[in-house]
């Protein structure tokens, strides 16, 4: 993936914001017992790809991604129909990385070969523990077996390329129970994996429950702990780490997500999805019944103005538009993220900035303290920068809006 | 008017006990409650000195009173400054007075600034006339504070007044008393002119006001004079009175107070306590009791934001104009970055100094750790004052050192000799001498067992949360004094704070080498409190010299990374990193380490006094 193509690839993200239970760690939005809206829903999202129809004449479309809440949880005809009409209307890449989000529940024989016939090559499937105590703890609709019994389904029904998320830090985890975890993906021709580490995010029951004490975050020592179990079990068994949270086997990453960290253009489509075109990163109002409200054939302006086009719709919840600055600081986030690194060569080309040379004094203060590997091509964070990884891209945050020295 | 109808006096008090209550209840009586309008405390100007209750500035104002013999009277009160700091200023304005009135809070009884202000008065020469307040007060015991004193001072039961400022009761007949007991002013309007500077302020339009109380001769708008003790000629722009407003008059004359426009630009030109006399005809003598202030305690002030440094720098000029003890040069610390190191003539105006810096002109500020004046005898035989740790000189230079001691007198119910000996002898104070303060009167609580007791202890061991502690281990009932007594050779040290094995120099501080140890211990403790974990362990240690006698470690973090960051986390991480190193860069550096501010300031900070 070259991050300095000339932008004129996208790629389509297309919100599916329905679940049956919403998770109690979940910050996305999405909804639980909303499933009456979803027929609208899907024309609305039809409706709003049409719109992207005239301003991305000249783009090519790299990848699409059905992300959630859950879409495989609505029928795999609206699916469908979204693939056919982007394919219809875009000029899209021969075999572009078509991924679903999936639930271990959802995911049965049929509904898997349906997949296939569709056009989805890639999933993304929602195991997050195979421990029955911790997957209870999670709140989440499936067990173990339903979790195994998926991943079997997936192979059988020929899926090569598919992911699997775990998580680790849960509440009273141990770092036995993280290892078994790791021990089952051995069992299976498994080649991508992501691995989170729970966050209680502001504003979901886990966070106040934390708060009240009801729910007690591992130590950090403890997660350095299972960060460093995982790196080398990985490793071990044949997995590349790729991204802070990503691991895949050779030339199995996704196509999709690498796209957002080398910083190139994306277009969200759906109730809160988030967009980067043009210099401009902007979100759809979060409501779907807004959505749905506001996404009404007759709303479409025309003009050649894509950002007023969009506007006018009034469902743009939040919208920016981009500095250099601001750009180049994405970059440095995203890419450090990577674990590849920053590339000296790319900074240089794109932003006409020489890397080391800008941040020659950071750079030698977190070589010094380990936390970054730094050679004449590329700088990259170490495991221990990984897990300070917040910390460094503050500090290069810092050097890149540091005021010019006052006058005394 | 006639000097035999001329009376000046001022109020001395304990801070609280209602000085400027009564300035309020007697200028209502003498010119009419509508001069007052609805401000209270009219002669305390300043917000700050409303707020704390305190008087920074002396003031003066004349009242017009008919007496009961239908005599019309002239009366200048001269308010004081009611706190140690500024007893020099306090002395000045007694000597502009023939007499004083005394006030005493009839719910406390004698504090400590009663005493200090009462021999102010006595080495003046004033006639006091003993008053005590609040007698509208359930929990005031007159007799029993009438008793004290008394006992204390040697004044006979009938002198002694009883006042409600509040209410206003026995107003009258003090006004009474005053215009029948206090004398009218001597001096000779035939003399060439004397007359005394006991405040200045600076006038944006009319240059630098001087208050003056004219003890020969008279001033006339438009002659020239001279400052005798800076040698500073100037003209008498305009002339008048205060009532408060300015009013002008062509003439002062003798035994009169009021005000003269010089046209000076500058208020240390035109000092507390010297006298002006006519460049034609000058006075053979200046009046006696002229100082130039000195500054007791000095600090450090750094802004927050570095980027406000000029606007210090402007703020503090413009304080200067109207505080000639206030003094500042520029100073630089490896981690504060540029400020300016002040001089106070004690806590209570270092506060203020801040305070009025950050209030008045928004400054944001880091105070240092608040120091003395130390004299240093090298071993070449020289000698040099030191106000800065930084400029310590190493330990084998150092022949001996020569710090300011205080004489600490302290006012508390007996109960509490134990605990504030403790405390005083604690930070190396020594006991001197235990006075009772006696009440006749049977079964008073609030007088019958109170304890004057007098300290020698080094000034440098009250200006760090001394103040408070006395109130804490005496349950609010301690009032404290001091003055300064010859200062002493003593085994100080500089204990140096090292972060990150980076010497900081505005942590590092003069102590005494018996207290160095648990000194050090408890600084880089509270340092380890204050400094957020960062991506390194960092060492904290305190150390003399070359040898390290205190140390922490403030282990590294282990983890702050985001697990999720697709489309839509972007914005926000950008955002959330924005806003968290915008915090972050509040901080101070110092080498590597990223030092929150209210290190520099929590650490050693002085006590709030007033």
């Amino acid at each position: 993936m070259d991050s300095l193509e000339k932008e004129n690839n996208i790629s389509f993200y297309i919100h599916i914001p329905f679940c049956q239970i919403k998770c109690p760690y979940c910050d996305f939005n999405t909804y639980e017992n909303i499933e009456n809206f979803i027929p609208n829903y899907m024309k609305g999202i039809n409706i709003e790809i049409n719109n992207w129809e005239k301003i991305l004449v000249q783009y090519n479309v790299k990848s699409i991604y059905f992300g959630g809440g859950t879409p495989s949880y609505i029928k795999s005809s609206y699916i469908k129909e979204i693939i056919n009409l982007i394919k219809s209307k875009f000029s899209v890449e021969k075999n572009p990385e078509i991924t679903l989000e999936a639930n271990p529940v959802d995911l049965n024989i049929y509904k898997l070969s349906s997949y296939l016939d569709i056009g989805i090559n890639r999933l993304s499937i929602g195991i997050q523990s195979f421990s029955d105590s911790l997957l209870k703890k999670l709140g989440r609709n499936h067990d173990q077996k339903s979790a195994i019994k998926s991943i079997e389904n997936t192979l059988k029904a020929g899926f090569k390329n598919f992911n699997i998320d775990l998580m680790y830090g849960i509440p009273s985890q141990s770092i036995n129970q993280w290892r078994e975890s790791l021990t089952k993906i051995k069992n299976y021709e498994i080649n991508h994996l992501s691995t989170y580490n729970l966050t209680f995010e502001e504003g979901t029951p886990f966070y106040h429950w934390e708060k009240q004490g009801k729910l007690i975050a591992p130590k950090d020592k403890k997660i350095e702990d299972m960060y460093l179990l995982q790196k080398e079990f990985l490793t071990e068994i044949g997995f590349i780490h790729y991204e802070i949270s990503n691991w895949s086997k050779p030339k199995m990453q996704s196509k999709h997500n690498l796209r957002y960290w080398s910083g190139n253009h994306y277009i969200g489509v759906g109730a809160g999805a988030h967009s980067y075109f043009d210099n401009k990163r902007f979100s759809n109002i979060k409501s779907p019944k807004k959505y749905i409200e506001k996404m009404k054939p007759q709303n479409i302006n025309q003009t050649n103005d894509f950002f007023k086009k969009i506007s006018n719709i009034g469902i743009i919840h939040e919208q920016e538009t981009l500095t250099q600055k601001d750009i180049f600081f994405d970059r440095v986030m995203l890419n450090l993220r990577l674990i590849k690194g920053i590339k000296h060569q790319d900074i240089y080309r794109e932003f006409n900035i020489n890397f080391p040379k800008k941040f020659k004094h950071l750079l030698s203060e977190l070589v010094d303290l380990e936390l970054i590997e730094e050679n004449t091509e590329i700088t990259k964070l170490t495991d221990k920068g990984i897990l300070l990884s917040n910390e460094i891209i503050m500090r290069f945050f810092q050097e890149i809006s540091k005021p010019l020295p006052i006058k005394t | 008017m006639k000097k035999q109808l001329i009376r000046n006096f001022s109020i001395i008090a304990h801070i609280d006990h209602g000085k400027s209550t009564l300035a309020d209840r007697l200028i209502d009586i003498t010119l009419g409650s509508s001069v007052r309008g609805d401000s209270d405390q009219l002669l305390d100007t300043m917000d700050l000195e409303k707020e704390r209750g305190i008087t920074i500035k002396a003031q003066a104002i004349r009242l017009n009173y008919k007496s009961k013999e239908n005599i019309d009277y002239q009366l200048n009160l001269i308010d004081t400054p009611g706190h140690v700091d500024f007893s020099y200023e306090v002395s000045r304005a007694l000597a502009a007075c023939e007499g004083a009135l005394l006030l005493v809070d009839g719910t406390q009884g004698i504090q400590a600034q009663t005493l200090a202000n009462i021999y102010l008065a006595l080495d003046q020469g004033v006639h006091i006339i003993p008053v005590i307040n609040k007698i509208d007060s359930k929990l005031a015991n007159p007799q029993a504070v009438s008793s004290e004193i008394q006992n204390t001072f040697g004044f006979k039961e009938e002198e002694i007044l009883f006042v409600s400022a509040k209410t206003g009761e026995g107003v009258e007949e003090l006004l009474e008393v005053i215009v029948n007991d206090i004398p009218s002013p001597k001096g000779e309007s035939n003399d060439s002119l004397q007359a005394l500077i006991f405040d200045s302020k600076y006038d944006s339009f009319k240059g630098v006001l001087a208050y003056v109380r004219v003890v020969n001769g008279e001033i006339r708008v438009g002659s020239k004079l001279n400052l005798m003790g800076t040698s500073k000629d100037c003209d008498v722009l305009e002339t008048g009175i205060f009532t408060p407003h300015l009013i002008k008059k062509d003439i002062l004359s003798t035994g009169e107070v009021g005000y003269i426009a010089t046209g000076l630009k500058n208020v240390r030109d035109c000092r507390v306590g010297d006298t002006l006399t006519s460049s034609q005809n000058p006075a053979m003598n200046s009046l006696s009791g002229y100082e130039t202030l000195k500054s007791m305690v000095f600090s450090g002030l750094y802004p927050v934001d570095g980027e406000q440094y000029p606007n210090l720098r402007d703020a503090l000029g413009k304080l200067q104009l109207n505080d000639a003890s206030l003094i500042f040069e520029p100073e630089t610390s490896g981690a504060l970055g540029f400020g300016f190191r002040c001089g106070f003539l004690g806590l209570l105006h270092m506060d203020i100094v801040q305070e009025r810096l950050e209030r008045e002109y928004n400054i944001e500020l880091i105070g240092t750790a608040p120091t003395v004046k130390y004299n240093v005898e090298l071993t070449d035989k020289s000698s040099i004052e030191v106000d800065n740790p930084s400029k310590w000189p190493e330990n084998q230079k150092i022949n001996q050192v020569f710090e300011p001691w205080i004489k600490l007198s302290i006012i508390s119910p007996s109960e509490y000799i134990g605990p504030i000996t403790e405390l005083v002898t604690s930070n190396r104070g020594e006991f001197i001498n235990t006075e009772w303060i006696q009440s006749n009167t049977l079964g008073s609580q609030l007088s019958g067992s109170r304890v004057l007791m007098e300290f020698d202890i080094p000034l440098s061991e009250i200006l760090v949360d001394f103040h408070g502690k006395l109130k804490s281990c005496s349950k609010g009932y301690a009032s404290m004094d001091y003055t300064q007594i010859a200062p002493r050779p003593s085994d100080l040290v500089k204990l140096q704070i090292l972060i990150n094995e980076q010497k900081v120099d505005s942590l590092s501080v003069i102590t005494h080498r018996t207290k160095s140890v648990y000194m050090a211990r408890d600084l880089v403790k509270q340092l380890k409190e204050l400094i957020p974990r960062q991506m390194f362990d960092i060492p904290l240690q305190g150390g003399i010299g070359g040898k390290i006698i205190a140390r922490e470690t403030i282990k590294a973090l282990r983890k702050n990374v985001t697990a999720k960051c697709y489309g839509g986390d972007i914005t926000r991480k950008r955002k959330l990193l924005a806003k968290q190193s915008e915090g972050k860069k509040r901080m101070k550096k110092v080498g590597r380490v990223e030092v929150p501010q209210e290190a520099f300031m929590s650490i050693l900070k002085s006590e709030k006094q007033d």
